[in-house]
């Protein structure tokens, strides 16, 4: 009877270690999780593609700044995205993308968006 | 007796079951991420011509492919590859090192070491930060005499 206790005991706490290591991840991993949530670009064009543009940044790179006009405007973010291998498809991308406005008032408008180059 | 033994073999299968979790996970725990160093390249020979790509998100779905990025320069050229893995700009743009490991037939194993950096670039900083002093007490040599519009 003890020795089914103890040998329960010992499933649970390696069944409980395998989950936390499973779902754990290193924090390099972190940034990549993130940018599945969202975009590497918003929805302004370059004006001189016609669509947005990544920008390569090292890939050692964590966080960018991005400056607008007014109040808590101008701010550092995380720089989650990175450029990897996977073809992401043939087609059926895109939306509708802004222009940059005649008088830009956020440094995101002009259609240029940091992405970190792979490792 | 023999519903231990069942409850042994119970346990062992979840302990194979965890273990090949346990496994695979550290697998890729050692192989994602950085950690400052990267001793072995993945890529491959036949990757020379690849592309890497940032993926297109939940909202804009707009996929962005790094080379040749943004246009091809100049822009009459089609296209412009990079034949050789090491010189491909990106791998400039922060320090690290790496190791390419590639198997010919025949011949073995070839490895080549590159290391990237900005190899006394932070002394070149420093000098070119420093200045003499093109004036002092004892001697009253004015900056704006022999120097106009040049203050240090």
């Amino acid at each position: 009877m003890k020795r089914r206790i103890v040998l329960g005991l010992l499933a649970s706490v390696v069944i409980a270690l395998a989950v936390a290591e499973t779902f754990a991840a290193a924090p390099v991993v972190w940034p990549v999780r993130r940018a599945r949530y969202y975009d590497w670009n918003k929805p302004y064009a370059h004006t001189a593609y016609g669509q947005p543009v990544s920008l390569v940044v090292p890939p050692t790179a964590t966080m960018q700044t991005n400056w607008g006009w007014g109040v808590g405007s101008s701010r550092l973010e995380r720089l989650d995205h990175q450029f990897n291998r996977n073809y992401p498809g043939g087609g059926g991308f895109g939306g509708a993308t802004r222009t940059t406005p005649y008088w830009p008032s956020d440094t995101t408008q002009f259609g240029v968006y940091n992405v970190r180059g792979p490792w | 007796m023999r519903r231990f033994v069942f409850t042994t073999c119970v346990y062992s299968v979840l302990i194979a079951i965890v273990w090949q979790l346990v496994s695979t996970a550290t697998c890729h725990a050692d192989h994602a991420g950085w950690d400052g160093k990267r001793r072995i390249s993945y890529q491959q020979q036949k990757d020379l011509f690849y592309n890497y790509y940032a993926q297109p998100g939940p909202f804009y779905n707009t996929p962005s492919e790094m080379y040749i990025s943004p246009v091809p320069t100049p822009a009459h050229v089609g296209h412009t590859y990079t034949t050789y893995q090491p010189f491909m700009p990106h791998e400039y743009t922060y320090r690290h090192q790496r190791s390419y490991y590639t198997y010919n037939r025949g011949a073995g194993w070839t490895r080549t070491n590159v290391r990237y950096g900005t190899f006394g670039n932070s002394l070149r900083g420093f000098w070119s930060d420093w200045h003499y002093p093109m004036s002092n007490n004892i001697t009253a040599v004015h900056n704006d005499f022999y120097y106009p519009g040049q203050r240090w």
